[in-house]
């Protein structure tokens, strides 16, 4: 189910860099992992309705509604590097 | 009586007659972090402005607010206006929020100050709070042992005197379980009572805030501080629970308490089985009917919270990519700069990630990917489904759940942290009830051989916390639990 090359597709979706080390214990782990997991297949869940969350009451929404809570001055001070208002990033194309 | 031996409900008395000022209180509690923390290391980050906020507290006229004065530890997974915050997470290091989580708000509302920040496994995702930027944290009760995780700075503080409450969270018994290691009370609410805004989100259908503290009364103190409708968290329902002060000790005669038999099976330790038993008896005789509850499908809870959540956590933490705030790595191993997009994210990931918390977002990715989604993700879904009628049924046969919280007391530091399957089935009891939403909590009973703590652990039908904290005031008085570390 699970081998090296499934590993190194799900790090590259997941935005990982995993060395050729790390993707050999991974795999190992995942194999033991899943394996237990696959308990779930005793389960019959036919026609059973996935929940997703315990929250299952219509969901209340507030107005979307432009507030000015946080200033901008304020936001950016946590960026790595800005210019002027704007988040600055390295050259990537 | 010292300061710290007072607990949350007798100081803010004191502090309202004058009897105290807030900052000879928080006075007390700095200095014994200062002498304790750098052993336990259960607090990351003290609130610098802490002082000065408790002498403009004692200089108001109006001593207004459930927790006037009263500082409280929070968990380093809530973001604190201009406080480090941080999720213990080399990817959040220089983080520092501009706005300050809902429910620590309604604290501060109340009166609370900010005393400090606690350590907890980096992004919440641990059983031992072994996990973290700023190292594993230590059990008060016996230094080489974990004090339980994620939570496990919040329970330590709480147990060690160095704040007489702390917020916690619990994904999957992050609160209760390092409660129980600790000796403390812990409350998970149910799903949708305590906002989620402000908390750095792990796994949104699962994570609740909730509180720690020394008694239960203190518990129910923070608790209805922070139960209230909020507009910035869609799940957050308006407020069904009853009023969580002057809450009395209820008569249990008569009363139908269940008892689910799956979890009294396997691997439970005989010392936390012969304390729940003895508990079992005490309730016996005030009249309480102890019932058998069959919850067939508990041993399906750890794999369905392990890929709900995994999943949830791999889509939550896709956030962190280094452009707007935390870390941000822009050169290779070898300082080259970085080729594309794609590499400038996944190094800055890679360097700013545990090796707990990537393995769990390669799992939730795996699981959503196509090809394993139905197989993976739906399948734990609907069996998350049966887990909550399970117990839908349950709550049809008695009023409330009585369970341990863990097999076992705390283990040894290092044991469990190489074997991750050893560390996800340490959470077998407490996963379901936070499938289904369910609030419970851990309530300390006694001490094994070992001298460590152990708890019983309480869940109740959802939005009956009042129901659920007014048996556990019964059960604390039958328990009579009055030992602490000896760093108390």
């Amino acid at each position: 189910m699970i081998d090296k090359k499934r590993v190194e597709e799900v790090a590259k979706l997941a935005c990982l860099k995993i060395t050729k080390d790390q993707c050999a214990v991974l795999e190992d782990q995942f194999h033991l992992i899943l394996e237990d997991f696959e308990k779930l297949n005793q389960v019959d869940t036919k026609g059973v309705a996935p929940m997703i969350t315990p929250h299952e009451e219509k969901i209340d929404l507030r107005r979307d509604e432009v507030q000015n809570e946080l200033s901008v001055d304020d936001v950016l001070k946590n960026a790595p590097d800005v210019q002027g208002h704007l988040f600055r990033v390295p050259p990537v194309v | 009586m010292q300061i710290h031996e007072m607990g949350v409900k007798a100081t803010v008395q004191a502090l309202k007659e004058r009897q105290l000022s807030c900052k000879e209180v928080t006075e007390h509690y700095l200095k014994r972090s200062e002498k304790l923390n750098p052993n336990l290391n259960a607090i990351v980050c003290a609130n610098e402005d802490v002082l000065v906020q408790a002498e403009a507290l004692d200089q108001k006229k109006d001593k207004d607010g459930i927790l006037f004065g009263a500082p409280i530890a929070i968990k380093d997974l809530f973001c604190t206006k201009g406080i480090k915050s941080t999720a213990c997470s080399n990817i959040l290091n220089n983080f520092v929020p501009p706005y300050t989580a809902t429910c620590v708000s309604r604290l501060q509302n109340e009166g609370a100050l900010i005393l400090s920040k606690t350590n907890m496994d980096e992004f919440a995702m641990g059983s031992s709070n072994e996990v973290s930027l700023f190292g594993a944290c230590k059990n008060p009760w016996d230094q080489t042992r974990v004090p339980g995780g994620s939570s496990g700075g919040s329970a330590a503080a709480v147990s060690a005197g160095l704040a007489p409450a702390a917020l916690g969270s619990d994904t999957g018994g992050s609160i209760r379980q390092p409660a129980s290691f600790c000796g403390v009370v812990g409350v998970k609410p149910t799903y949708g009572s305590v906002s989620r805004y402000g908390m750095i989100a792990f796994a949104s259908s699962l994570d609740q805030a909730g509180p720690m503290a020394n008694s239960v009364e203190d518990c129910a103190l923070l608790l209805e501080a922070m139960i209230a409708k909020d507009s910035k968290d869609a799940t957050n329902a308006p407020r069904k629970v009853g009023p969580l002060i002057n809450l009395q000790i209820p008569s249990i005669k008569g009363r139908r308490l269940g008892l689910p038999k799956q979890y009294f099976e396997g691997e439970l330790s005989e010392g936390v089985h012969s304390a729940i038993d003895k508990i079992i008896d005490l309730l016996k005789k005030e009249g309480a009917e102890l019932v058998e509850i069959d919850l067939p499908h508990t041993s399906f809870a750890v794999p369905v919270y392990y890929l709900v959540a995994t999943s949830e956590a791999s889509s939550n933490l896709s956030r962190y990519d280094g452009i707007r705030y935390g870390l941000r790595v822009e050169k290779d191993d070898e300082g080259l700069p970085v080729k594309d997009l794609h590499e400038f994210y996944s190094i800055t990931r890679s360097k700013g990630f545990g090796e707990e918390v990537q393995r769990r977002i390669l799992l939730g990715t795996f699981s959503l990917s196509s090809g394993y989604f139905d197989q993976f993700y739906l399948k734990a879904c609907q069996v998350r489904r049966k887990i909550y009628c399970d117990f839908q049924e349950a709550f049809k046969n008695c009023d409330a759940l009585l369970a341990p919280v863990a097999t076992h007391t705390a283990f040894r530091l290092g044991e469990k942290i190489s074997d991750p399957m050893a560390m996800y089935y340490n959470d077998v009891y407490t996963t379901a009830a936070s499938l289904s939403g369910l609030p419970a909590m851990s309530l300390p009973i006694g001490l094994d051989q070992q001298n460590l703590p152990i708890g019983l652990q309480i869940m109740s039908p959802p939005f009956q916390e009042d129901k659920m904290l007014e048996l556990a005031l019964k059960i604390e008085e039958l328990a009579s639990f009055k030992e602490k570390p000896n760093v108390w």
